[in-house]
């Protein structure tokens, strides 16, 4: 019973092995069509089936809470009392007449787009220096790991501490052993972005070098050797051979990044409140404010609706661009 | 099959006679693992911080911020033990965890084997559709689906709390079925013919070629999960329910702020999950099996 | 075989699902066992800080239990709550939800209940609409000059002056003793000398503070201005750092205690930490904007505790009981060794002896001053004064700006 099995993974293994694939026989193959045409029907009900969980998380977890606050942006809902009105487009009008939603828009985007820019440029070497080899490996992947473990709502917490423009701050205090003036790093408007950025990346580097070198591992070391014999150099191997390797890893970790970035909330609130100002604002922070703080629930909800839609097309034409780049090198 | 492993091993093995091009590799073995070390602590400092700081009292701390406490004190661990119900928490936040992970990475990866089962203009409108899920800012939604849970009585119960986490079983999906792609069909073909049924294929074919993933993913929601605080905040009202990151932020006063015993907390709410990282270790970043099957 | 096996997990998926339900179900169980009352109380305060009254309450009542929570996102965290229809039967009522609060009809009418009689007219004011009050605020809150006395004994002086122009003096003097004079905390809490000035402009003209949140267009920022730009000068004259955008109440908190600075804005609520220190310490009024104006202060009457409007019987009875307790002799003087200024008529807050002056002359007389509890949209204004001052600190706008910036949020949330 299990024969089909074991040739078919005997099959594999030769295929990577000898890195020549070898097809089935014609007979197995035309074996394959027939029986797939038959069973097109009932695949595509055993896929629904296995599907069906999902679809109802989705639907009871996000489209119909999506759909609720489409509904609610197009009232006046206060977000304490249920009775509500149509107001028709008004509440869209009036998202943008709040300058600091603009502001924290500009941030949001500013800080997505660097983290993720950052966070690639430093996550790849760092994991192929993680997977070569030297002492304390083991000890280095798992420091670098850990500094994803704890919450960036905690994080924040003791990274604002750490960033106190005092002359005790940490960061302070360790510049003046070198007799260096105390920087007012949350006090100053681009300081206070660039902390924030900051922690971003130190906080999520490990856990994004940690899914490259999942990856890494997945390149067949047959191909390193190869280019070696063929006097490649560790500069020509890393550019020819691991970053299109990467190229999958690179589009989970990048859309993953970009999507998380544009939906910050925690961090930016826990170290900087969103300020000094409005520097460090961002629109999930507006979503709130608009929302519970004063009390319009539609025009947040208004806001949400936007931001939706426009993380969306940002993250969609991100996974278009990235996969045309990844089919590229397949 | 893990060949890089096995490679190194043999290489550090051969140090019997060293030619001089071997010492002076074996030279930059050692540089490069002394800059490394040192990036790597450098980076470390905050959690090293964080958990210096456990052992000090306030005034020793707001003097001495980096170094060793002047006293070594205990005070602020038996403060926590016997103010919070830490074992409490510790049980919530384990079924939540427990349940909510299962729950999630069964769901992913069963959706990302239905998805690659059968490729038609029905999956591929589900995939997309799915992806919609990512984009939703959880702030948007929070009242909806508080509103929601309240409705079917699940607000303020841990199993309320875990359906919410059901949520993450869209990103489990989306790192499954990329791995998913990668692997080959034929297996599946070739057991399809041996006359298996898709649950018998899911479950001894399926399952143990995507492990690496799984782990990965396991591990990745597990510490989402434990940390979680936005939704647990809200859903938890009762206190003998709540889940130990908000016994965290309960020192975190409206004014100001504990912070030894903030800290305190945080190690001890961390503690398990570091614990919990080093077991998994081994199977999270090595022993991929991803590189034998994949072409 | 397969079979076999799909049955078999798909029994523990239910067995598993069906523990999560037990389990939440024994979570939830003991609110209806034995006659016993739960009563639901959701607070501002974390644990810590309110536990004691808990457990005294429930030693006093056994047939009470209170299930007790809190947020460090109280607002959000309770709007989400009432509108999700899980209303605490006991919970807080601010400025920052008052309005709403009241106006949705959430919270209780306690104008004639029993345990209402004693709270002092300027507490029940604050929560109070259309002479119906809805909240019982036992004690008020008043912040003033928290000073160093070993560190202004070094340049000759005994007490902060009771005039900005003295204070700005004193500042420039422990500068140039090389001397940190003054901080304050704009990252988290601004406006702290500017709504003392402010309200000491409104004692003189005699305004009814009642009439601000009731007028048609409304203007704090450029009312405030003049308040502003006397505050200003500490930092037009460079006598504090411009850094103070940046630093949290914390912050203070620790330069204050490693005798880092001779003076910051504070209150009575980190009196405990100042005794703790060791440092010699003193707290004195916020000065007088100007010569002939009176000291006032920063100050509120407390958040109020409030009985949600949906509960009825043995629930409502308990939440009156709770009420009670909250406003009997054991939790007042409580409430006052924790360093509130108790306001409840015919109880007298023995408060420590540095707070004296500002409880008599602040806390007890009512000249206190809190922009947002006079003004419409109270969190939409603290946020944006918050965030428009500092950058009025950093230099970035004018005081020009400072105020039409304010005044266009406050419009635009109409």
């Amino acid at each position: 019973m299990m024969t089909h099995v074991m040739s078919a993974v005997t099959r594999i293994k030769g295929r990577s092995e000898t890195s020549d694939p070898t097809p089935g026989t014609v007979d197995e193959k035309s074996l394959y069509k027939k029986r797939k045409r038959r069973q097109g029907l009932r695949d595509d009900l055993t896929s629904f089936w296995f599907l069906l969980p999902i679809l109802a998380v989705f639907v009871i977890l996000f489209a119909v809470p999506l759909v609720q606050t489409l509904i609610y942006s197009f009232t006046d809902f206060n977000g304490y009392s249920m009775n509500m009105h149509y107001v028709g487009w008004v509440n869209y009008q009036k998202v943008f007449t709040d300058s600091s939603t603009l502001q924290g828009l500009i941030f949001t985007v500013i800080y997505a787009v660097l983290q993720t820019i950052f966070i690639t440029v430093i996550a790849i070497p760092l994991a192929v220096t993680l997977n070569g080899k030297f002492f304390g490996r083991n000890f280095a992947r798992s420091m670098f790991f850990f500094f994803s473990v704890p919450s960036m709502a905690i994080l924040g917490l003791v990274w604002r501490y750490i960033f106190s423009p005092m002359k005790t701050g940490l960061v302070n205090s360790f510049l003046g052993l070198f007799g260096i003036d105390s920087l007012p790093w949350l006090s100053n408007s681009h300081l206070a972005q660039g902390c924030v950025i900051f922690v971003a990346v130190w906080a999520q580097i490990g856990w994004h070098a940690t899914l490259y070198l999942a990856f890494l591992q997945s390149i067949p070391h047959d191909l390193y050797e190869q280019a070696t014999v063929d006097g490649a150099s560790k500069r020509q191997q890393f550019v020819h051979i691991t970053l299109p390797q990467l190229v999958p890893g690179i589009v989970t970790s990048t859309f993953l990044l970009m999507n998380g970035g544009l939906k910050v909330y925690d961090l930016p609130f826990t170290l900087t409140k969103g300020g000094p100002g409005y520097s460090t604002y961002t629109v999930t922070q507006s979503i709130i404010q608009q929302g519970i703080g004063q009390s319009q629930y539609g025009v947040g909800s208004a806001l949400a609706v936007l931001f939706t839609l426009a993380t969306a097309v940002v993250v969609f034409a991100q996974m278009g661009v990235a996969n045309s780049i990844s089919r590229r090198f397949q | 099959m893990s060949s890089p492993t096995i490679s190194i091993k043999s290489e550090t093995g051969e140090k019997r006679a060293l030619s001089p091009m071997q010492k002076a590799k074996r030279r930059r073995l050692i540089v490069k693992s002394v800059v490394v070390l040192a990036i790597t602590l450098i980076c470390a400092i905050p959690l090293w911080y964080i958990v210096i700081n456990t052992f000090k009292t306030t005034g020793d701390m707001q003097t001495n911020q980096l170094g060793f406490p002047k006293k070594w004190t205990l005070a602020n661990y038996k403060d926590a033990f016997e103010n919070i119900p830490i074992l409490r928490s510790f049980v919530n936040t384990l079924i939540v965890t427990v349940f909510g992970v299962a729950f999630q990475v069964l769901i992913g990866a069963v959706a990302a084997y239905g998805m690659i089962l059968r490729k038609s203009v029905f999956t591929s409108a589900i995939g997309a559709i799915l992806l919609v899920a990512f984009v939703v800012p959880g702030q948007a939604t929070l009242i909806p689906l508080y509103q929601m849970e309240s409705k079917a009585g699940l607000v303020n119960t841990l199993a309320g709390l875990v359906v919410m986490y059901l949520g993450g079983a869209v990103f489990c999906y989306f790192l499954i079925v990329g791995y998913m792609r990668s692997l080959p069909f034929e297996l599946i073909e070739a057991a399809r013919i041996d006359g298996a049924g898709p649950f018998r294929i899911f479950w001894s074919i399926v399952i143990p070629l995507i492990r690496p993933i799984l782990t990965t993913v396991v591990v990745f929601q597990t510490m989402g999960t434990w940390n979680d605080f936005m939704t647990a905040n809200i859903f938890i009202s009762s206190s003998n329910l709540r889940t130990i990151v908000l016994q965290v932020y309960n020192a975190v006063g409206q004014f100001s702020t504990d912070w030894p015993s903030f800290m305190t907390i945080t190690v001890i709410a961390l503690l398990p999950v570091f614990i919990f990282f080093i077991l998994c270790q081994k199977w999270i970043v090595s022993g991929l099996v991803a590189g034998s099957v994949k072409g | 075989m397969s079979i076999g096996k799909a049955a078999k997990a798909a029994l523990a998926i239910i067995a598993s699902g069906a523990m999560v339900a037990s389990m939440a179900a024994c979570g939830n169980s003991d609110s209806a066992s034995g006659g016993k009352v739960t009563l639901t109380y959701f607070s501002w305060n974390n644990e810590e800080a309110s536990k004691a009254y808990v457990n005294e309450f429930e030693k006093e009542n056994p047939d009470i239990t209170i299930d007790f929570g809190s947020s460090t996102s109280y607002v959000q965290t309770l709007q989400t709550r009432l509108v999700g229809n899980q209303a605490p039967d006991v919970f807080i009522i601010t400025s920052e939800n008052k309005a709403d609060l009241i106006s949705n009809g959430y919270v209780k009418d306690l104008t004639n209940e029993s345990f209402m009689k004693n709270i002092s007219d300027a507490n029940k004011e604050f929560v109070s609409k259309d002479n119906k009050v809805y909240g019982m605020s036992t004690s008020s809150w008043a912040s003033g000059i928290v000073y160093n006395k070993d560190l202004l004994k070094k340049v000759g002086v005994d007490s902060v002056p009771t005039t900005w122009d003295g204070f700005l003096a004193l500042c420039k003097k422990l500068k140039a003793a090389g001397i940190t004079p003054y901080l304050e905390a704009n990252a988290d809490d601004t406006r702290r000398i500017q709504d003392a000035f402010y309200g000491g402009i409104l004692a003189k003209k005699g305004t009814d503070l009642t009439k601000l949140s009731e007028a048609k267009t409304q203007t704090p920022g450029t009312d405030e201005k003049t308040a502003y730009k006397a505050w200003m000068k500490l930092y037009d004259q460079g006598l504090v750092t411009r850094d103070t955008v940046g630093m949290t109440g914390d912050d203070l908190k620790t330069q204050f205690t490693g005798g880092q600075v001779a003076m910051i804005t504070d209150g009575a609520w980190d009196f405990s930490t100042f005794k703790e220190s060791g440092v010699n310490w003193g707290f004195s009024q916020i000065p007088a904007m100007e010569e002939g104006m009176e000291q006032y202060s920063q100050g509120s009457p407390s958040p109020a505790w409030a009985i949600s409007s949906k509960i009825s019987g043995a629930k409502l009875k308990a939440a009156e009981k709770f009420l009670t307790f909250m406003q009997s002799k054991w939790s007042l003087k409580e409430q006052s060794d924790g360093g509130d200024a108790v306001t409840v008529k015919g109880f007298n807050s023995n408060v420590v002896d540095q707070y004296k002056n500002v409880y008599e002359k602040n806390v007890k007389t009512g000249k206190y001053f809190l922009l947002t509890n006079f003004y419409s949209k109270p969190s939409v204004l603290s946020t944006a004064t918050q965030s428009e001052t500092q950058q009025l600190v950093q230099g970035s706008i004018t005081l020009d700006q400072f105020a039409t910036n304010v005044d266009k949020k406050i419009a635009e949330a109409q």
